[in-house]
């Protein structure tokens, strides 16, 4: 943390120094700061009056500093002609290491550079900013406290109290910029300026969450309003996406709530000819929890389902010793997620190159697509544990079931993307998709089927010809 | 603001200060010129690092001792649940590890004749409970839980002790013939350890979630035990 050229008191970072070129008599407010710097902000002093009291924040606060050009001795200026905005310091024309370079949030808040425009940069923020000869009374430094800033006040945040800890406010509500326009309003030109020069500064947006804040490195969609693209994103809900390697990323994938997973299922399992589950359900909200246990709990009721009707069905035959047949349960878990995602890879892949081809087709996103697979294998999980009934025409109805379900959901999902696309194609898509559903359906039957095969033949084998039947019919 | 901290560690011997505390001190003002010296003394806290060393002193057998009556202790805590925090807060995964290694163990005597004769292997078991536990912790935490990872994996894990009493059960009970009556005897067993399994873990886990998202943290937990409880009624009699 470069300090300035004077350090302030043990208990808060230093206050702002005049400019190097006035004198220090008494206009300087060494004991004013308490909580500065690392501190908050702080009651700025009134205007023109005297700085040594009361706090000097990253506020503006108003210290009648006569500007640069004057020689020292001479009286000060009228108030305002030398405004103190930000954190004092020395007043260096270039640019100064202290100032946050692109990239880095730095206490004291944000403070971006501007190719040696208007106001002179120190070192850890300080600056002052020359004002013009009759540009009135220097506004009064903004409070500390969350109110909005007038423009009049400082461009800049109070200083924040803790590293990456979010300013309560960046820029000057639109109402208050409008009230105050009369006043000094070049103070929010300059700072604006700045930020349009320099869309690369660091800036930081508050999101709903704490969990989700990011910081928003470079963001090119700040415009001279920052405020009020940060507003305008927090009203719409959108969120930040943090990198892919931090854990929050992954948790963006499973933000939803108990009743809506519930909504969800219920959505896959009635299919209404109205209702896209993509758009209906999902409100560009996919989410991966269900997609993942569905495919976790159908590979295990798969399974299992199968080992115990065979044995129910098998039970009467004394040479029958049950085995569990454990390992069916990996294996029917790597079907049933192989399919759950290579086949939204794949059609989400296709779709991207229709769209590639032809602008009219439009496409979900891989993790709606995902999603839409995985939410209607659910119609799956019934059909498998019902499998337990012996009958086998009751089996295939209920596969048949299940199958035209979950696969109208697919169907109703992705036709209103495909209306555009030519009729031949869309159709075949329609029916590579089906198709790939029912034979997940036929493949987890089969083995379902032929683990308990007909029932056994009497042990007594029957005379004549039928003896070289029996063996064929084990 | 190194500096500062410095001073406060100085003056007021704790690191974190409020600030009002210091308000007297916002008209010192040191120039930079002037070297700041100090020293950073951290206040001995709760624990005495004496402590810590002394175990090396001690006899094995203490130590031994006081780690098993840790895991005896959470045993306990598992058969009678309350909503106690000494299972989260001094997590341990050797109870875990002993519960699995039997459940394990016990799993085996099954596929002990043929080798298509498909009871879980120990791998198959061992895979199955640790990874569903870490699956199950990455769901919650994924959900916005507050738990540390290895504070879930500690419960799961012990909470999988009324499932291995259930299976010791079994085992007894399955030397005495198999039928009906005894599969009835297994089913009842194993049903009311599943509960009891996935009640305690409940119990220690759910306070720890987003209050909107218990069920959906419930469920994988459910599904967990469901599965282990399988495999323990599927076992196959001799």
């Amino acid at each position: 943390m470069p300090l300035p050229a004077q350090a302030g008191p043990r208990g808060a970072a230093p206050p702002c120094p005049l400019p190097a070129s006035v004198s220090p008599a008494g206009a300087h407010g060494p004991g004013a700061p308490e909580a500065i710097g690392a501190g908050g902000g702080v009651a700025p002093p009134g205007a023109g009056q005297d700085p040594a009291a009361g706090k000097l924040g990253g506020g503006c606060s108003l210290v009648p500093a006569p500007p640069a050009p004057r020689a020292p001795g001479q009286p000060p200026p009228p108030p305002g002609s030398f405004c103190h905005v930000g954190r004092a310091g020395a007043r260096r024309p270039a640019r100064s290491q202290g100032l946050a370079p692109p990239g880095r949030l730095e206490l004291g808040g944000r403070i971006p550079h501007s190719a040696g425009g208007a106001g002179n940069r120190g070192d850890s923020g300080c600056r002052w900013r020359p004002v013009g000869p009759g540009a009135g009374p220097c506004p009064a430094p903004r409070p500390p406290s969350r109110e909005p800033r007038s423009p009049q006040a400082t461009a800049l945040p109070p200083p924040v109290t803790r590293p990456f800890a979010l300013p309560p406010q960046r820029w000057p509500q639109p109402a208050a910029m409008a009230a105050s326009d009369e006043l000094q309003f070049h103070e929010f030109d300059e700072a604006a300026d700045l930020l349009a020069m320099d869309p690369d500064a660091t800036t930081t947006s508050l999101s709903g969450r704490q969990s989700q804040v990011a910081v928003n490195l470079g963001s090119s969609e700040e415009g001279e309003l920052g405020e009020e693209t940060d507003k305008t994103e927090l009203l719409s809900g959108q969120k930040q996406q943090p990198g892919f390697w931090t854990f929050q990323y992954y948790q963006t994938f499973f933000d939803v709530d108990s009743h809506q997973v519930l909504a969800r299922l219920k959505g896959s399992l009635l299919p209404l000819p109205g209702k896209n589950f993509v758009q209906h359900h999902l409100r560009n909200n996919p989410d991966l929890y269900g997609p993942f246990w569905i495919c976790a709990t159908l590979a295990f009721t798969l399974a299992a389902s199968s080992n115990v009707a065979s044995a129910l069905e098998r039970r009467s035959d004394p040479s029958f010793r049950y085995s569990p047949q454990f390992h069916k349960v990996p294996v029917a878990g790597a079907v049933v997620y192989c399919y759950a995602w290579l086949a939204p890879l794949a059609l989400w892949g296709y779709l991207q190159w229709r769209k590639g081809l032809s602008g009219q087709v439009d496409s979900y996103s891989f993790l709606e697509t995902a999603c839409v697979y995985g939410y209607s294998l659910f119609a799956y999980i019934p059909a498998s544990i019902l499998w337990l009934l012996p009958a086998a025409w009751l089996q295939w109805l209920l596969l048949a079931c299940a199958a035209a379900l979950s696969g109208s959901v697919l169907v109703l999902a992705f036709w209103p993307l495909l209306r555009a696309d030519s009729r031949v194609a869309a159709l075949a898509l329609l029916a590579a998709i089906l198709a790939l559903h029912v034979l997940l359906a036929v493949g987890c039957k089969v083995p379902h089927s032929t683990a308990h095969p007909s029932p056994p033949q009497p042990k007594v084998p029957p005379p004549g010809p039928a003896n070289t039947s029996g063996p064929l019919h084990q | 603001e190194l500096q500062t901290r410095e001073k406060s560690g100085d003056e007021g011997g704790g690191v974190a200060a409020p600030p009002p505390m210091f308000a007297g001190l916002s008209d010192v003002s040191i120039s930079e010129d002037i070297p700041v010296e100090g020293e950073i003394t951290v206040p001995v806290g709760s624990h005495s690092p004496d402590e810590d060393y002394s175990t090396l002193d001690e006899p094995v057998k203490d130590t031994i001792m006081r780690d098993l009556k840790a895991v005896g202790k959470k045993f306990v805590h598992v058969m009678y649940p309350k909503k106690s925090s000494a299972l989260l807060r001094d997590w341990d995964l050797w109870g875990p590890l002993v519960l699995c290694v039997s459940l394990a163990l016990m799993l085996q005597g099954g596929s002990a004749d043929s080798k298509d004769d498909g009871g879980p292997q120990f791998a198959e078991v061992f895979v199955i409970i640790w990874f569903g536990a870490v699956v199950i912790t990455l769901n919650s935490k994924l959900l916005g839980g507050t738990i540390s990872f290895f504070q879930s994996l500690c419960v799961l894990g012990y909470c999988v002790l009324p499932l291995t009493v259930a299976m010791l059960v079994c085992r007894l009970v399955l030397l005495a013939g198999s039928g009906t009556v005894i599969f009835i005897v297994r089913l009842v067993v194993v049903m009311a350890m599943f509960a009891w399994s996935t009640l305690a873990s409940t119990a220690f886990l759910a306070d720890s979630q987003p209050p909107n998202r218990k069920a959906l943290v419930v469920y994988p937990i459910f599904l967990f035990y469901f599965v282990i409880s399988w495999m323990i009624l599927t076992f196959p009699p001799q």
